[in-house]
């Protein structure tokens, strides 16, 4: 029950630590000095990933409180790679912006140390804890432009609206602590298992207010009011770190949650996720359309895919199960290098994240061009890419648990979005007129992150069956 | 017995009543005066239930701590936008509904079946076994909240320090 080992926090750990460092070497800093905080990020990053695949298959506890199960391992990996590929990128953008770089990259690995915990926790404080430092991270990078009005109305809407979701959130792990007498996981679990005829309406209180805050911090539909603000607002490369690390951390607490706690309670729990992962989808995809944006355009369509991801939940069966862990893979890569395009082509006069931006970008970088066109398409579920694949298994397990009108909306929803994401297409190889942007140049290390993430869509579009079995394995830990 | 139902419900009315003042009264400082007497009837709720050491902190960290921040913000703003800042909510009439509906539906599910009292386990040294608890079960959590205290004080430096 209580161990004393730490071996469960050790990836967690490793990355707060990198953090401390980059912190410690700011300080010490002389000015005007050149320091790879970036490289000291990614020496904890890799640290931890190691960590995290010697814990495998471990099931290793610490604490009585973080569970390093292959679920949350597996989660934590993508994490890293999230973290991994969001300093790649931010190399360029942080010199270009002139953004602090000791606080910059201290927050992001702070923000991966607090989605990791949230990840492996195995207690409803923790998980709050966890929450809230990666919040509180997230919404100081979302501002990090102080110069930028937008950025800070984004930041401040952000901060607002995420303490408000948390205040939800809290007053239900409030409510199953009252009832269950525990925030343990495990034991609110048995407790739960117990109750599952009582009808206690309590419980489905706190069921209720848990749903709440967690679906603000997935961005669900309705309660998805501060995302487009927020995801425009933000440098293009937070917005990318945000739009996938977040949203996977929370969805990994959100599944361990819903699919082993209260899993008794899904005739309850179900119907309710199917009419948020609807509106979600629907919404998502409708005022997509109607972006001339591009952050804000990815922002509705990461909306959108955050439906897809609940629709796996409700179909929990054995295909849904694995479905859910590949298409947070998939999703993560993809978004990332999408948005790390966009934050490639700012400068720092301009973020040049308008449609128009984006005419005849094929003939000035090609090289871009070409990269982010396989982004939308995976984005867009088009063949062969990482994206069709996790939609296809999304929806198969959708119809196989039953849920065929969850299926016709995500396919529907689907077809509809590749008409946005073909539109940024057309816009940047078929229109004559040359791009108005001075292309800026892109360093190696960010070039080399979006190849390899182009490398990865692809090959996990043709090749998902390894990748697939390996997420069937860990999500069979938690259910 | 009854001097505590009586105490509860006292104590019930000014939380009440002082936190629907914070959230409606236009002047700012106002409702900072309010908030601080909405603070101080928590710790008396706590000490009512006996949790003698939160009443402590509740009293020290909430109405002492965050309350003089708050008048102190709002001072310096006053100061820097030239202005007074008074407080404009809209929509009241929405969110009282929404509100009303929420407390409605937790309400008539706590009536329908109260939860039994559950007697702490925590001993006659109150302040001790906390102290010990945070050093040994709660451990990581407690750990956790310095990682958080620490991102959240760099990201307030950040934004409040003047620029080079």
């Amino acid at each position: 029950m209580f161990s004393s080992g730490i071996d469960a926090v050790v990836p967690m750990l490793c990355v707060t630590l990198a953090a401390l460092a980059v912190m410690g070497a700011e300080a010490f800093r002389a000015r005007g000095e050149q320091l790879p905080l970036g490289g000291l990020g990614v020496v904890g990053l890799v640290g931890a990933a190691i960590s995290a695949v010697l814990l495998w298959n471990r099931n290793a506890v610490s604490f009585g409180v973080v569970v390093a199960d292959n679920f949350g391992l597996f989660v934590t990996l993508v994490l890293l790679l999230v973290a991994l590929l969001t300093i790649m990128f931010s190399s360029t953008v942080v010199r270009r912006d002139g953004l602090p770089a000791g606080e910059y990259y201290a927050l992001v690995l702070f923000a991966t140390a607090g989605m990791i915990m949230m990840a492996t926790a195995n207690d409803l404080l923790v998980v709050f804890i966890a929450l809230e430092i990666l919040s509180i991270a997230v919404y100081v990078l979302t501002g990090i432009r102080r110069d930028d009005s937008r950025a800070i109305e984004a930041a401040f809407k952000y901060f607002l609206l995420g303490a408000f979701s948390s205040a939800f959130f809290l007053y239900g792990i409030a409510f199953t602590y009252g009832l269950a007498g525990s925030t343990r996981l495990d034991r609110v679990g048995t407790y739960m298992a117990a109750q599952s005829m009582s009808g206690n309406p309590l419980i489905l209180v706190a069921l209720g207010l848990l749903l709440v805050g967690f679906a603000f911090k997935i961005s669900a539909v309705p309660f998805h009011m501060w995302t487009p603000d927020a995801y425009e607002g933000a440098p293009a490369v937070v917005t990318g770190f945000m739009s996938t690390g977040v949203k996977a951390a929370a969805f990994a607490a959100f599944a361990r949650v819903f699919l082993s706690v209260f899993e008794p309670f899904s005739g309850e729990w179900a119907p309710l996720v199917w009419l948020l992962a609807a509106a979600t989808m629907i919404l998502g995809t409708v005022v997509g359309v109607a972006q001339s944006n591009l952050k804000r355009m990815l922002a509705y369509s990461s909306i959108a895919h955050g439906g897809y991801l609940l629709v796996g939940l409700v179909a929990a069966n054995q295909v849904g199960k694995a479905a859910i862990l590949f298409y947070l893979l998939a999703y993560a890569v993809t978004n990332l290098a999408a948005f790390g395009v966009i934050a490639l082509l700012g400068t720092r006069e301009a973020a040049n994240d308008e449609l128009r931006d984006y005419a005849g970008l094929w003939h000035t970088r090609p090289a871009l061009a070409a990269l982010m066109t396989v982004c939308l398409l995976s984005l867009g579920g088009l063949p062969p890419t990482a994206g069709f694949i996790g939609k296809w298994y999304i929806f198969s397990a959708a119809v196989s648990a039953g849920y065929y009108g969850l299926a016709v909306i995500g396919v529907l929803t689907s077809v509809v979005s590749v008409f946005f994401y073909l539109r940024v297409v057309v816009m940047m190889y078929m229109t004559d007129r040359p791009a108005a942007i001075a292309p800026p140049p892109v360093s190696a290390v960010a070039m080399a992150a979006l190849v390899a993430s182009i490398a990865a869509i692809i090959a996990l579009g043709i090749l998902p069956t390894p990748v697939l079995d390996f997420a069937a394995q860990s999500i069979a830990t938690i259910f | 017995m009854t001097g505590d139902v009586l105490a509860f419900w006292g104590l019930a009315l000014l939380l009440v009543g002082s936190a629907l003042a914070v959230v409606l009264s236009k002047n700012l400082f106002h409702a900072v005066l309010w908030l601080a007497l909405a603070l101080t009837g928590t710790a008396g709720v706590f000490l009512l239930l006996e949790a003698e050491f939160l009443a402590a902190i509740q009293l020290l960290l909430y109405a002492g701590g965050i309350v003089t921040i708050v008048v102190f913000a709002i001072v310096v703003t006053e100061r820097l936008v030239g202005e007074r800042i008074s407080q404009t909510s809209r929509r009241i009439a929405g969110g009282a509904v929404v509100a009303a509906a929420l407390l409605g539906l937790i309400v008539s599910a706590i009536v329908e079946r109260p939860l039994a009292p559950a007697e702490p386990s925590i001993g006659a040294d109150l302040t001790r076994t906390i102290g010990e608890l945070v050093q040994t079960r709660f451990v990581l959590p407690f750990e956790l909240l310095a990682v958080l205290m620490l991102a959240a004080l760099m990201g307030a430096v950040y934004f409040a320090r003047p620029d080079d």
